[in-house]
This record gives structure tokens, C-alpha cells and sequence, in this order.
């Protein structure tokens, strides 16, 4: 949608007492004078990691002079937003929720800027005790033992095992994997962020024998010790090429991919916000970094914003980097 | 708060008193037909595969279509030469400037001119919503509107609880206004009202994921696209609740109205709208309650305020923060939902004249003093944050303990559970051949109505088992089926007690409207470190939420049994037991059957925060569509799911019809 | 009763309803029966009613519940659209009006009183009274000082800040009536403005109504199913069956002369000296007594006791003095003793 369009024709049929609401609609018809005139409108999910990301990068353009404006959204529907152009950037976008990222990206109306250099580990997490029950973990044969599966079924899941399963909408390929691989586990759904972290912390502080999906930046894999098991490493021919693996049958036979953090934008925002955008193609982080903001939040209680200054202040020869 | 959800009078009546004469014998056959053929397959009886499920080949492929027209409407669709999405994005832009408004007033400042004002400061806030429970109502209720707010203080949410205020009064009037007008077009066309009740029950029963993409297309991100989606689920009763109120009023007042002179618009507003008034309140706190439940959905879509505090506390656990924004959700609710009682109950007094301005002074006072001190005095601006307390941590330990201590007793009932009544339930469900189901569907609705009846809800039935979705489709049967049969056996008990005693009804009340209003996740997130995610906490879920109208519709269905036929019985020597047994539950039946019809409605309602913990229903495809990027997915799904709703509600408010005219 | 002055004519007014209910009676050369009707599922409320009222005169319509009063007098404002005829109001035909037209005449020239009261809830006695001038943008200050005049006029002065719902039974009628009269209609429809009262208010109203119409002197619309009331009030008196007039006549004439067992019916129950006037009394003769005679127009109760205390028949006299006849004692006599449901004795 052209908002140059949008302005004349909504003028043309409208007049004039709709005015101020198309400027405040699109606020770029301002921004003719300055780039930081009007605000940069950047996506927080209310994800610890993902908004410390976000938070940092906000807070750099607002010491760069920016007038930053928070847009908060749902981790699924920030994608329209983008793609209408609600919001300019976006620092968190997970490689584990590919097909609505690459949807976005086919669209034309948002562009990937590249990886912020968090790297992302996910797959099959448990605490560290489970270990005794199934020994041989992190090998993932160890899950193929009759007594580990009988450590992890519920009364729901028996006579096989019980994994946690991440949210409907991430791509885990678990139900692939657990035919490839012929693993002795049932699938339990939750459908948020918030019901896969309580099933599993839950059972992690009753130290009950547990296994779910954990990734990496997250709270959770934080602040109880514990591991991933271990799958063969995944190539791109175990995705598509049954023959690759141990499983000659099936595809999958494998971990998933480790992937990045990704940062994009509405394709439309790089016109009105040059500098800003080059500034977002450089900005880059650690895991370490992500992993140290998730304490702050989620361990100290202190706001993501504050993480995010403090961060910023005890680092200002990263964020040199970034600079232009 | 009720929760009437208030609809026009069954309409398939007259199609009852035919249906139970002719066509009463085929009807049984034909149900004889159904239960059998539902039955088979328990019995072991192989169906032929193509009856059991319909093939994939004759599927039509409505998910693309849906997917493409969605597509089609929210992206290129146009009027002439203006994008679709354009129009509604310059409507979006002038919602926008009251929200931008009251958000500036009572939490972000305003600009003015160039000058920066700052927001109210909280005393006047709170003084004068104490003011307007004492002006409205009596002292109690300026201590629970001043309350209110003073909790949300004292909690340090004072800024989300304003956000929230303010959205959800600008929904409230939004959902008002356009339900009004609705309510007059239908009065005015029993046409329009005809074409519009079916809407209305799809509005309720399509779970907000299935249309949250287009609207985010059409009315764009943050506050006034989580507007439009709650105004879409908040403002069906309004609507209906105008219609019933315009067609109660004396028609000699319109009449007296036309004589003095007045044309249509002025019989409108000056007469007919301000006599229905009293009984449109109804439907403003339905609005009003609904909008509130929908705070934590619409904070998924950009709206800030409590409902992204407590979601955000609870994707870390921090259950115990979660619990105090959930509370303040609730005070809010109850706060504004006895303020709008007050109102409405309100009649006009002769003696008022002399005092209003009295009250108007003590409002200016309320509001302007503490502006004017503020400048001065920091604490006054804002709240300072040494004042503030939190019982966060001690939430968490204590949850933390239970989780320690009841995890193994809790374990068991859900050990029981499964075993007993989860997994044979729902493996009979699955195993239900679709032309079992929709021939049953017609059986009874033949049974009940006629054919017409038979005809719209086998089509309905055909439609969710040819659409792609059959199994989704009775995973969430199976889960209404358990989750409304205990909701009754729980709620239904309870309502008599309400019924037979006013104190026990003040108290219910209290509780209702705190299961109502507190975001489920807040109770749901601890009942999964429990338990565990999937089915279980899916089904607590339900049962709690849709306890509300079994409870309420129960006891006002008893409570409106004529007193003086229950006199009657009693001279007549009826004892307690016979009285109740005999006279008023068969008295009391066509109102326990709208109960058990709202019960439904309320559980189809809830499914879709089951979708949120787990569950592989219709509602986890509306919830799986928006990541996928696959928007005909949850539109069907979402379509499915509405019709399988309307299915049972038109069923029981046939037999509900039905059993009013057989005396 | 002078017929040159009509203000009001209905000629041949119907009111049908049912699906397609004007279709079928302009297909019709007849008008149709009422088994016509019912065989083709429609109800005519009105059946093809021909009426004239003249100026000043007060005009009311009776009949049995459900026989279509309500109806007729709605078809006379166009609250109703009636389905044939035409209704003639000063000349104008009201079936040809349009919306704004209709709006104006309503303003201009008629006002009623409904039998519920029909007060707006959220308005006081005094804004009720207002709404007519309201409507029309009249200032605030302006309408409610000719309100105040209204309800004065009704005896409810004091009550102007007063809602609905804080007034009684009787009390919301006197508003309901001074709220019809605010724009000094022409016309007066009032449709069982009483009956919903006890009694005792109701006697009180309509002695009220009667002290407001000698003040005021409009042409009124009455509809009652009362006869004691019909005969308190009416100069005359439609009486209705099944949507039809069967017979329009003055009360005395009713009583003397029905038309058929139907309207024989009605008037059973009054007594005969209280409709029967001194003229259909009278003996025709010159030997009446004294010079102190009664009115020929002055009904027998009012005169009875007059009759009684004279030595001899008392003469009863035109309005220009002339004397018609006398009345005796016997007459005045018999007509107090006849029972109210036998026929009087033939007078005359
Ligand atoms: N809107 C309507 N639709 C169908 N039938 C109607 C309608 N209004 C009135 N009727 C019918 O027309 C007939 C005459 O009704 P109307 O109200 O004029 O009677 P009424 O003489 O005023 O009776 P009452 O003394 O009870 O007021 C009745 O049989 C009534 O059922
Ligand atoms: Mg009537």
C-alpha cells in the first residue's frame, strides 16, 4: 500500500477533518525535514530475550537522537505490521518460525538485514538429573531405553514417553523426528511460551524426570541447569533427502538446524529512515549478550529498558561499532 | 454483572408445533437411523471408509478459497479508485483520536498547542471515580470504584490500569454506538434483524485468531485494531439487547411522539431511545464485561495496558505478578460494571435539579485541586514508588510450595480423569463416521423444529465434515461435551442455592464476576506446572469459565417461576421436594434449557485460550494459521467451529421453543 | 346537529391486515365479507367506515373490544395507514400527505391522549408537556412557561418537576392531556383516555375534561367502550362492530331508536333519564303551567326534581322561548321507575 496514495485519495474523498488522523496514520508525510523527526517504530513481544534485543537497539537510536516508539505485538501477528508497515523494524525473528518469516519476506514488503549474531540452539532440553535415569543422555539413543521411557511417560502418554512439545506454530519437525528416528514419545501440546515453560519448570522443581523443547536465548535454559540431547547433526539433505541418515526411509533423521536471530524491516522504512537502517544492518550481539539481559530481567527484575541502558552504557565500544 | 446474552425470540416456534405432529414418527425413525449409525463403530462395526470420513478427493478445497478471498479483501480490494484498506485505515485514523485522547488525559500527557500537559494526576482520578460512586450509587460503591483504582496503585500498575481504563471505555463506546444503530435497523427491518442474528453467533463463536490477520490488514497495529477485535466478540448483545428494549417500549409512546409533531429521526431519539435506555444498560455491561475479557487477547495485538502486564509476567512465571494485574483486571471490571448497575438502576427524582450542581463543583474540586498541587508536590504527580507494595514473591513461593505438596494428590484426579472420562470420551468422539453426525444433527433437528431446521443443520454439519477439518472438528466436541456436562453438574446446583437464598447469591455473585474478568491464564499457567499442559488444563479452563452461565441462568430461571403457582402447589399439599420436582423445574425448563444453550456458547467461547495450552481442536488451527502464514486455514477452521455452535444452539432453543409451547 | 360545518369526513375508510392486504381489496368490486377475509388469512380491523364530525361537536366511538376503535381513530391521525378511503380533514385529504405535510398538521391541528398515558420516562411532567414545542425548536425558557400555563390548566401546577413515575394514575393523565393540548390542536383524539382509572378519578377526570371543554370548545374524538361515560360526554355516538359503524346517533336516540339487538345491548344498562331529554318526554299541548319552563334539550334527570315539585306540567321551551309542549309528572315519573333494561314506555 502506497501511502502517498493513501494521502491524496483519503484527502480527495474525505476532506479535511480527517486531517490529523491520516498524519497521525502516516506520520512519514512529516518526515520530509529530518529522519528523526518522526518515530521509529520497533516490535516488542514481551519475550525477555527478544525485547533485550530490541530494547538495546532502541535505546542506541534514541541516543543517536531517534524518537523510538515501543510497538507491542504478539510474536505471530508483528509480520502484518510489517508488512503494512505499522512497524519498521523488527531485531528478533527466529529462525525456528521460518515459514511466516519467509512468507513476509516473499511479499517484497519486508526485507531481512541481516543476523543480529545471536545464535540460536534449540531442540531436546531436560534438567541435568534426568541424566541418572537415562543414562547414556546426551547421546539421544539413551531415549530408546525401556526404563528412560518408562522415567518419562505420564499416565497420558504410557506405555511411551512424554515430550513436552513446543507451541503448534514453531517448526520443530518433532513429529518427523520421532518417526525417523522411531523414539518411543508422545507429543504433549502447549500452545504458548508461557504453558511449554510451565509444564517444564513446573516438573523441574518438583525435580520430576521431564523432557521438552528448551532453546537458547531463554530464562528458562538460563536458570536451570541443564542440557540438549543430542542428535546427528543436521545437514540440509536430512530435510529433504529420506536416504541421508540412519533411517534410510524417513527425512529428519536429525537435529534441527542451529540457526540466528534475525533482524528485518518494512521495505518502505529504509527510504524514510536511511541511517537508521544502515545502523540496523551493523547491529549485532552476542548470545552471551542476550544471556546476560535475561538475568537481569527475568533473574533481578529489573524493566528491559534499564537491562538494556545499563547494557549499553557498559559497552560503548560495541556500540561504536554500530555507529555511523 | 449478567450475563444475558440477550437474543430474539426462537423463531422456529411455529415450525415446532408442526414438527411435533406430522413429522414426528419419521423424525424418531430417522434419529433411531443416526444413533445407530453414531454407534457402530463402538460396537466394532467397520464402516465403509468413505462414510466414516469423507475422502480427501471430494473436498473442496475451501481453505484456499478462503485464504484467497481473505487475502483479496484485506490487501487489494477496492471501492473505485480507493483501496479497501485505505478506507479503513483513514476510519482506524479518526477511532483513534478519542483513544489518543483519554490515553493522553489519564496516562501519557497532551499536547496542546505546543504545550505539554501532563495526565491527570492520580488523586483526581481517584477522587472522582469515588465521587461518581457516590453520586451514582452509595458510599460502598465510591469505596469500590475508589478502591479500585487505589489497588492499582498501591501495585504499582497504575499506568497499565489507566491504559486499560481508557481502551476499554472507548471500545465499550465504540461497540455501544454501532450496537445501537445495529439494534434500530433491526427493529426497524425484521428483515435486516433476520439476516443479522446468525452474524451476531458467528461474531461470538469464531475464535479472534481465525480474523485477526485481515484486521490487522485493515485497521493496522496497536490500539485500534485490538479495538475492532474486541468490539467484533463485545458488541452482538449490545445490539440485541437495543432491539428487545426498542420493541418493549409502549408503542403509544412512539405514537404520542408522531403527534407532537416529530419526524422518524426525532420518534427515535427523542422518544423511543431514551424510554428503552434503562433495559439498553444491559447490554452496555455486557459490552463492558466482554471488552474486559477480551483485555488479554487485544494486549496479543498491540494494545498495552494490564492485559500485556500479565501476559508478559507469565511468559517467565512470574505467576505472582501475573495474579496482582489479573486483580486489578478484576476490580476494574467489577468497579465499572456496579458504577454502570447504579446508572441504570438510577430513576429520575424530582429533587435533582437543585443538587447536580453541587456534584458538578465537587467534581471540578476533585479534579482540578489536585492538578493544581501537583506541580508542588512530586508524590501527587506521581505515585512514588517507595508507596507502592507488591505480594508478587509471596504468590511465588507459595505457588512454588503447592506445586511441591499437591502435585501428587492432583496427579491422581488426573490420573482418574483421563482414564474415566477423557480417553473414552474422546476416543468415542473420534471414532463418530461423519454421516452418523450429520444425520443425527438433522434427526434431531426434524425432532425439534421441522425441516427446515433439519435442513440448515445437517447443511451446517455437512459443512464442518467436508470442510477438511473432521478431526480438529470433534477433538473440540469432545472436549465441549465433558466441559459442559460438568459445568451444569457443578453450576447448575450451585444456581438453586442462589435461587433459594439471597446470600449465598451476593456471594456467588463475587465470585462469578472474578471468574469471569481474571485473564484464565493467570489460573491456568499454575495448573500446568501442576499437571502439566494438553487436555486436562484445557478442560479446567472451560468448566471455570462457562460455571458462570449455569449458575446465573439456573438460578434466574427458578427465581422466575410465577409465585403464585408455586403458591398453589403448596396449598394443594405439595411438600418441598414435590413443589420443586413437580412444579418448578418443568416450570423452570425452557429457562434451564437456555442454561444449558449459554453454558455451550460460553465453552465454545473459551475454547480458543485452550489453544493456548495445548489442545489440537479446531481452535489450535485458527491459533496455527496466523504463524503459518495460511489464513484460509483458520478461517475455515474458525468457521467450522462457529457453525457446530450455531448447530447446538439452534437445537436447544428449538427444544427450549418447543417445551414453552407444549404446556 | 348543523352539518354544515364538518371538519372532519371519513368516507369509506379500510383497514386490512395480512400479507398483501391492499392488493386484495383494490382487486375487489365488492367490498368483501369478513369470511372473505379470513378464508384469504387477512383481519380488517376497519371495515369501509364513513363518518363526518362537525366543529365543536364531540364525537365518540364505541364498541367491544377488538371492534376496531383504536384503529379507526389511529387512521384519522395516519398513525395508521389506512388501506382505502380517504379521510378528509378542513379539506384536505390527510392520505395525500406526505411525511412533512403530515408532520405540520400534526402540529398544527390535532393533539391526543392515550389511554396508557403514553408519558416519556425519562422526562418530567413539565418536559413532557414541553415535547410538542420541543420538537419544533422552540427555546427553552418559552416552551416550558407555556407548559407551566398547561399544567396549570390541569390543576397539576406544583407537579411541573415531577417524573412520570412519581405521579399517579390520574395525575399522569392530566399531564398526558395537557401535553395534547400544548399546540392548541383543533382536532382532540383521545383514546380511552380514563378507563385505565378507578372509578372515582375517572368521574373527577371526566368532569375535568368536561370544565376543559366548555373552556375550550374543540372538536373531539372520543373512544370509550363505557356507555355512561359515552352518554356523560358525547353529542354523539358511533357504536362499532367487527370494524363496522352500525349506527351513528345521538345517546338518545340510541337508547329510543337502536339499530339492531347489538346496540340495544350497549345501551341497556343506562338509566332512561339520564339520555332522555325533556323534548322526546313531553306531552304535545298548550296546557302547560307557569312561565319557569325547561330547556327542551335539558335531559329528565337534570329537570327531574323541578318536574316533581310543580304543581302541574311544567312547559318545556326552544331556545328562543317559544314553548313546544309540557311535561308532566307521570312522564318524569315513569321515566325514573323504568327499568333500565326493559324499553321505556312509548312517549309519545
Ligand atoms: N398491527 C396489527 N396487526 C394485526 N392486527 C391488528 C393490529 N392492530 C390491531 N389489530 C387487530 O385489529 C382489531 C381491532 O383492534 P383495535 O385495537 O382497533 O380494537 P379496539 O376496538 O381498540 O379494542 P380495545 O377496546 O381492546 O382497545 C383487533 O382484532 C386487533 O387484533
Ligand atoms: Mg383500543
Amino acid at each position: 500500500m502506497s501511502y502517498r496514495k493513501f494521502n491524496t485519495s483519503w484527502m480527495k474523498t474525505l476532506g479535511a477533518a480527517a486531517l490529523s488522523a491520516t498524519f497521525l496514520a502516516a506520520p512519514q508525510a512529516r518526515a520530509a525535514d529530518a529522519e528523526t523527526a518522526s518515530p521509529v517504530r520497533i516490535v516488542v513481544t514481551g519475550i525477555t530475550d527478544a525485547d533485550f534485543i530490541a530494547n538495546v537497539f532502541a535505546g542506541f537510536l534514541e541516543q543517536n537522537g531517534y524518537k523510538v516508539e515501543r510497538v507491542k505485538a504478539d510474536y505471530a501477528a508483528q509480520f502484518v505490521g510489517l508488512e503494512a508497515g505499522d512497524m519498521d523494524f523488527s531485531t528478533s525473528i527466529w529462525d525456528t518460525s521460518r515459514d511466516i518469516m519467509d512468507a513476509a519476506l516473499a511479499t517484497g514488503k519486508v526485507q531481512n538485514m541481516g543476523s543480529t549474531g545471536v545464535k540460536i540452539r534449540e531442540g531436546w532440553w531436560y534438567p541435568l538429573y534426568v541424566k541418572e535415569l537415562c543414562p547414556g543422555l546426551p547421546d539421544w539413543k539413551a531415549l530408546l531405553e525401556p526404563a528412560c521411557v518408562k522415567a518419562l511417560a505420564t499416565v497420558e502418554s504410557a506405555p511411551k514417553a512424554r515430550f513436552v512439545e513446543a507451541p503448534a506454530d514453531w517448526t520443530t519437525n518433532n513429529a518427523a523426528r520421532l518417526e525417523a528416528l522411531k523414539l518411543p514419545f508422545v507429543l504433549e501440546g502447549t500452545g504458548t511460551p508461557a504453558a511449554l515453560h510451565a509444564a517444564i519448570v513446573g516438573a523441574v522443581q518438583r525435580k520430576e524426570p521431564v523432557i521438552g523443547w528448551g532453546f537458547m536465548p531463554d530464562w528458562m535454559t538460563e536458570q536451570y541447569p541443564g542440557e540438549f540431547v543430542q542428535f546427528p547433526h543436521f545437514e540440509a539433505a536430512c530435510a529433504t533427502d529420506p536416504k541421508w541418515g540412519g533411517n534410510p526411509d524417513k527425512v529428519w533423521d536429525c537435529d534441527n538446524p542451529y540457526g540466528y536471530v534475525w533482524k528485518v524491516a518494512n521495505t518502505k522504512s529504509e527510504a524514510r529512515l536511511p541511517r537508521a537502517s544502515r545502523m540496523l544492518r551493523l547491529y549485532h550481539l552476542t548470545a552471551a549478550d542476550v544471556a546476560w539481559g535475561i538475568r537481569r530481567v527475568d533473574v533481578d527484575g529489573i524493566e528491559s529498558e534499564k537491562a538494556a541502558e545499563e547494557w549499553l552504557k557498559a559497552h560503548p565500544d560495541l556500540v561504536a561499532d554500530w555507529a555511523l | 454483572m449478567t450475563a444475558v446474552e440477550l437474543r430474539s425470540e426462537p423463531e422456529s416456534r411455529g415450525d415446532a408445533v408442526r414438527g411435533a405432529g406430522a413429522a414426528r414418527l419419521p423424525a424418531l425413525a430417522l434419529l433411531a437411523v443416526a444413533v445407530l449409525l453414531c454407534l457402530l463403530p463402538q460396537f466394532g462395526v467397520e464402516m465403509p471408509p468413505a462414510l466414516a470420513a469423507i475422502p480427501d478427493r471430494f473436498i473442496l478445497p475451501w481453505r484456499q478459497w478462503a485464504g484467497e478471498a481473505l487475502t483479496y479483501v484485506a490487501k487489494d480490494s477496492h471501492i473505485g479508485p480507493v483501496m479497501v484498506s485505505e478506507i479503513t485505515r483513514g476510519i482506524a485514523g479518526v477511532i483513534l483520536q478519542p483513544m489518543l485522547l483519554l490515553q493522553g488525559l489519564v496516562s501519557k500527557g497532551l499536547t496542546v498547542g505546543g504545550v505539554e500537559l501532563p495526565p491527570l494526576p492520580w488523586p483526581s482520578v481517584m477522587l472522582a471515580s469515588a465521587l461518581l460512586g457516590l453520586r451514582f450509587g452509595s458510599v460502598r460503591l465510591a469505596l469500590l470504584t475508589g478502591g479500585a483504582l487505589l489497588y492499582a496503585a498501591l501495585f504499582g500498575l497504575w499506568d497499565a490500569t489507566m491504559l486499560t481504563l481508557a481502551s476499554v471505555l472507548v471500545s465499550v463506546a465504540f461497540g455501544v454506538l454501532l450496537g445501537t444503530w445495529l439494534g434500530i435497523l433491526a427493529f426497524r427491518h425484521p428483515r435486516v434483524d433476520r439476516a443479522l442474528q446468525p452474524l451476531y453467533d458467528v461474531m461470538q463463536t469464531v475464535p479472534i485468531f481465525a480474523y485477526l490477520v485481515p484486521i490487522l490488514y485493515l485497521f493496522g497495529f496497536g490500539p485500534v485494531g485490538a479495538m475492532m477485535a474486541t468490539v467484533i466478540y463485545a458488541m452482538p448483545p449490545m445490539a440485541r439487547v437495543t432491539t428487545l428494549a426498542l420493541r418493549g417500549v409502549p408503542a403509544s409512546i412512539g405514537e404520542a411522539a408522531a403527534m407532537a409533531g416529530c419526524t422518524r429521526g426525532q420518534v427515535m431519539r427523542l422518544a423511543l431511545l431514551p424510554s428503552a435506555l434503562p433495559k439498553m444498560m444491559i447490554g452496555v455491561n455486557q459490552v463492558l464485561m466482554l471488552s474486559l475479557t477480551m483485555v488479554i487477547i487485544a494486549s496479543v495485538i498491540g494494545a498495552d495496558g494490564l492485559g500485556a502486564v500479565v501476559l508478559k509476567a507469565l511468559q517467565s512465571l512470574k505467576i505472582g505478578r501475573g495474579l496482582e494485574a489479573g486483580l486489578a483486571i478484576v476490580l476494574v471490571a467489577i468497579a465499572l460494571d456496579r458504577l454502570g448497575q447504579a446508572i441504570a438502576e438510577r430513576r429520575p427524582q424530582h429533587r435533582d435539579a437543585a443538587g447536580s450542581r453541587r456534584w458538578a463543583l465537587a467534581f471540578a474540586v476533585a479534579l482540578v485541586l489536585p492538578c493544581l498541587l501537583a506541580p508542588m508536590i512530586p508524590a501527587l504527580a506521581n505515585w512514588p514508588a517507595d508507596w507502592s507494595v507488591s505480594t508478587a514473591s509471596w504468590w511465588d513461593a507459595r505457588i512454588a510450595q503447592m506445586n511441591l505438596a499437591f502435585a501428587g494428590p492432583l496427579r491422581e484426579l488426573k490420573t482418574f480423569a483421563f482414564l474415566w472420562l477423557l480417553r473414552p470420551t474422546k476416543l468415542f468422539f473420534l471414532a463418530v463416521p461423519w454421516i452418523g453426525a450429520v444425520t443425527l444433527v438433522a434427526a434431531l433437528g426434524l425432532l425439534l423444529g421441522g425441516w427446515r431446521l433439519a435442513l440448515s443443520c445437517g447443511l451446517m454439519m455437512l459443512f464442518v465434515a467436508g470442510c477438511g477439518f473432521w478431526e480438529p472438528a470433534q477433538l473440540s466436541l469432545y472436549l465441549i461435551a465433558i466441559s459442559v456436562a460438568l459445568a451444569l453438574l457443578i453450576g447448575m446446583p450451585l444456581g438453586l442455592a442462589c435461587a433459594a437464598s439471597p446470600r449465598f447469591n451476593a456471594g456467588m455473585r463475587v465470585v462469578l464476576d472474578t471468574i469471569q474478568t481474571l485473564p484464565s491464564f493467570v489460573y491456568l499457567i499454575p495448573v500446568i506446572m501442576l499437571l502439566g499442559s494438553g487436555d486436562f488444563p484445557a478442560l479446567i479452563a472451560i468448566v471455570v469459565y462457562a460455571v458462570t452461565p449455569a449458575v446465573r441462568f439456573t438460578a434466574d430461571a427458578l427465581r422466575h417461576v410465577p409465585g403464585e403457582i408455586v403458591e398453589a402447589a403448596r396449598m394443594s399439599g405439595a411438600s418441598r421436594w414435590q413443589n420443586f420436582g413437580w412444579v418448578k423445574v418443568p416450570l423452570a425448563r425452557p429457562g434451564l434449557l437456555l442454561a444449558v444453550n449459554q453454558t455451550v456458547m460460553m465453552a465454545f467461547g473459551m475454547l480458543v485460550i485452550t489453544a493456548l495450552i495445548g489442545t489440537k481442536g479446531l481452535e489450535s488451527d485458527t491459533l496455527i494459521s496466523l504463524s503459518k502464514a495460511d489464513p484460509g486455514r483458520g478461517i475455515i477452521a474458525g468457521a467450522a467451529m462457529a457453525f457446530l455452535a450455531i448447530i447446538i444452539d439452534r437445537l436447544l432453543r428449538a427444544a427450549a421453543g418447543g417445551q414453552a409451547a407444549r404446556p | 346537529m348543523s352539518t354544515t360545518n364538518r371538519i372532519l369526513l371519513c368516507d369509506n375508510v379500510w383497514k386490512v391486515y395480512g400479507p398483501d392486504a391492499d392488493t386484495f381489496l383494490s382487486t375487489r368490486e365488492q367490498p368483501p365479507s369478513p369470511e372473505d377475509l379470513a378464508a384469504a388469512g387477512l383481519l380488517a380491523a376497519v371495515r369501509g367506515v364513513s363518518l363526518s364530525i362537525s366543529q365543536g361537536e364531540i364525537f365518540v366511538i364505541m364498541g367491544l373490544s377488538g371492534s376496531g376503535k383504536s384503529t379507526l381513530l389511529r387512521c384519522m391521525t395516519r398513525l395508521v395507514e389506512p388501506t382505502a378511503g380517504s379521510i378528509l380533514l378542513g379539506g384536505t385529504n390527510l392520505l395525500n400527505a406526505t411525511e412533512r405535510q403530515l408532520m405540520q398538521i400534526r402540529r398544527e391541528k390535532m393533539g391526543m391522549v392515550f389511554q396508557n398515558y403514553a408519558l416519556m420516562p425519562h422526562l418530567s411532567a413539565l418536559e413532557n408537556v414541553a415535547f410538542p414545542l420541543k420538537v419544533q425548536g422552540m427555546k427553552r425558557a418559552a416552551r416550558e412557561a407555556r407548559a407551566q400555563q398547561m399544567l396549570d390548566l390541569v390543576g397539576l401546577g406544583g407537579r411541573g418537576r415531577h417524573y412520570p413515575h412519581e405521579l399517579s394514575g390520574g395525575q399522569q393523565q392530566r399531564v398526558g392531556i395537557a401535553r395534547s393540548l400544548t399546540l392548541e390542536p383543533d382536532i382532540w383524539f383521545l383514546d380511552e383516555p380514563f378507563s385505565a382509572l378507578d372509578p372515582l378519578v375517572r368521574r373527577e377526570m371526566q368532569d375535568e375534561f368536561l370544565r376543559l371543554q366548555t373552556l375550550l370548545r374543540k372538536t373531539i374524538v372520543f373512544v370509550t367502550h363505557d356507555f355512561a361515560e359515552a352518554v356523560r360526554l358525547a353529542d354523539r355516538i358511533a357504536i362499532m362492530r367487527e370494524g363496522a359503524v352500525v349506527q351513528v346517533a345521538t345517546p338518545e336516540a340510541l337508547v329510543l331508536a337502536p339499530a339492531d339487538p347489538y346496540v340495544s345491548a350497549f345501551t341497556r344498562d343506562i338509566p332512561r333519564a339520564q339520555v332522555v331529554t325533556a323534548r322526546s318526554a313531553m306531552d304535545l299541548g298548550p296546557d302547560a303551567a307557569g312561565s319557569a319552563g325547561v330547556a327542551a334539550a335539558a335531559r329528565v334527570i337534570d329537570i327531574a326534581e323541578r318536574v316533581l315539585a310543580a304543581e302541574g306540567p311544567v312547559a318545556v321551551l326552544a331556545e328562543d322561548g317559544g314553548v313546544l309542549g309540557a311535561l308532566s309528572r307521570e312522564a318524569v315519573i315513569r321515566l325514573l321507575l323504568a327499568q333500565p333494561h326493559t324499553r321505556p314506555a312509548p312517549v309519545q
